[in-house]
């Protein structure tokens, strides 16, 4: 795949796993006065399959959105492999984002593009060629288990296949880092079991660093990777 | 290659924009057409009018003519000194009978009835033809002559060119107001045009923005929505203006052969340069209206 990013992971220690994710005292405290964060560290090895956890309210949301840089950290510093988040600039952000999948309770799939399409439009707007686009659209359309359904619309998909799409879409690139907001919140049990599977994968195979923000505590005990729990903006679990 | 690739996506994208919101870019262009028609209209009158005022201008013509009891030998005084006046160009001294001819010729279609005044004194006098070397000396050489004695009439062209200037201010005022009106009502409708582009495709931008696509990826397709509907009206507009103009023009050469005016084609008269302005404006109006549109609503 042509590499024109502005943003690589070259000072990772070893290439072939995804970056390392560390936060060192990060504080978030929005314009209201409301803390979502207060003094956070923790650190996720490269590669690593890792659980963030915590009631609504805990920070989740506002951890993963400081990941996706959609937020800024009042204070602390985060690092994702070599990049500094504090340092990526509002017009690096796109770059920065091109390195890291990310997958969604809602599952933010188009519903006017087929299967294929909703894909290929990562690559597309990369300006990948026809062709590479169609090995690796197909690649992570066999890796979700849904090379056979290329053609359908989103409408005649259930909710677990819509989001084997999503995850379809954050890997065709191969982005070293995978971020997964609630990525169960929408499905059943069975689903969700499968999605984890899914995302378990991806962790083995393209050796992604993945990070799942869930509050389902038994689906988590199933897996069985680590857990880094908040509550109420504190991490209280999960050290390393 | 991968540049290319990109334009062309961006390409797709923007007519993709225009066939989604065909009805309101239909109503963007119209509006532009209708603007730039407008303005156009304008635009043309005043060159128009400059035209022919640069051309009377030019010629500086006054027409002096005596009162019919002057006689041949009074008149003959006054255009020896006339003739060397300096202000004057060339004077040309028309005949009682000269004028008479002139004059049944002018009626040429009632010439019978006229015929019955041949005879009339009234319709026997003679006129000298000025032309100054300076048109601002109009004024002051007219007042001049009117104080002589014996003087029936002066055709004054100062005062025509004078009333025309007037016109022509008026003209110019009214295509700035038009100009500043329409530019503004053209700026808003292309402006929400794109703005319920943008809203319509929330999601996929939305969805663009979390994998990585950079914020003038996103905009160009709104911005070349926007600026090509500014250029299609704008042709449309410059089209229809050009015919409006050919339709006017013979009404305009009728009226010209009377003042001996030389009406300009459309092509002399600055459409080439319109032409131009008008796709400047288009691109201009379509690019400020949609990249407003695009930066205020495409925030996800």
């Amino acid at each position: 795949m042509e590499n024109d990013y502005r943003y690589d992971y070259s000072s990772q220690e070893d290439d072939n796993k995804g970056p390392e994710i560390v936060f060192e005292n990060v504080t978030k405290e929005y314009q209201n006065g409301v803390r979502a964060l207060d003094n956070v560290s923790f650190r996720v090895a490269p590669g690593e399959f890792a659980f963030l956890m915590g009631h609504s309210g805990s920070g989740k949301s506002t951890l993963t959105k400081l990941l996706m840089l959609e937020e800024r950290a009042t204070s602390g510093d985060i690092l994702v492999g070599s990049i500094n988040l504090n340092s990526v600039k509002s017009s690096g952000i796109p770059y920065y984002r091109r390195l890291v999948g990310i997958v969604f309770q809602d599952f933010r799939i188009i519903s006017s593009m087929t299967v294929f399409e909703n894909v290929a439009f990562a690559l597309e707007m990369l300006g990948a060629g026809r062709k590479q686009i169609e090995t690796q659209v197909m690649a992570a359309l066999d890796l979700v288990g849904l090379a056979k359904k290329r053609n359908e619309y989103p409408g005649h998909l259930s909710g677990g296949e819509q989001q084997r799409v999503a995850i379809a879409r954050a890997v065709v690139n191969l982005p070293g880092l995978i971020i997964a907001d609630e990525p169960t919140g929408n499905l059943d049990t069975e689903n969700s079991q499968e999605i984890m599977e899914l995302l378990q994968k991806i962790n083995t195979e393209l050796g992604a660093t993945v990070l799942v923000a869930t509050h389902e505590k038994e689906l988590v005990s199933k897996i069985g990777h680590r857990v880094i729990e908040l509550s109420h903006g504190v991490r209280i679990l999960g050290n390393k | 290659m991968k540049y290319i690739r990109i334009v062309y996506y961006v390409l797709r994208q923007s007519v993709k924009n225009i066939l989604r919101n065909l009805f309101m870019v239909f109503a963007s262009v119209v509006v532009v057409f209708f603007v730039l028609l407008v303005v156009g209209i304008f635009i043309e009158a005043g060159l128009t009018l400059g035209s022919v005022i640069e051309q009377f201008s030019d010629r500086a013509e006054i027409q002096i003519n005596f009162s019919y009891i002057v006689s041949d030998e009074t008149a003959k005084e006054y255009f020896d000194v006339i003739s060397k006046d300096a202000r004057v160009k060339t004077a040309t001294y028309i005949t009682k009978e000269e004028n008479l001819n002139k004059i049944l010729d002018y009626f040429k279609d009632d010439k019978e009835l006229f015929e019955n005044y041949r005879n009339s004194e009234r319709l026997q006098f003679v006129s000298i033809e000025v032309q100054l070397n300076h048109f601002e000396d109009g004024t002051a050489f007219v007042n001049e002559i009117k104080q002589l004695d014996g003087i029936d009439s002066v055709k004054d062209i100062v005062e025509t060119v004078d009333k025309m200037e007037l016109t022509r201010f008026w003209v110019n005022v009214g295509t700035i107001t038009a100009a500043v009106i329409m530019t503004g009502l053209s700026l808003l409708l292309i402006f929400n045009t794109v703005k319920l582009t943008v809203i319509a495709r929330h999601r996929e931008i939305e969805i663009m923005k979390y994998i990585g696509a950079t914020d003038v990826y996103i905009a160009t397709p709104f911005i070349l929505e926007g600026v090509s509907t500014g250029i299609v009206g704008a042709i449309i507009a410059w089209i229809v203006l050009s015919g409006v103009y050919k339709a006017v023009f013979n009404f305009i050469s009728e009226l010209a052969a009377q003042t001996n005016i030389v009406p300009k084609t459309f092509a002399e008269s600055g459409g080439g340069a319109i032409f131009v302005g008008f796709i400047l404006f288009g691109i201009a109006t379509g690019f400020v209206a949609s990249m407003l549109a695009a930066r205020k609503y495409m925030k996800v």
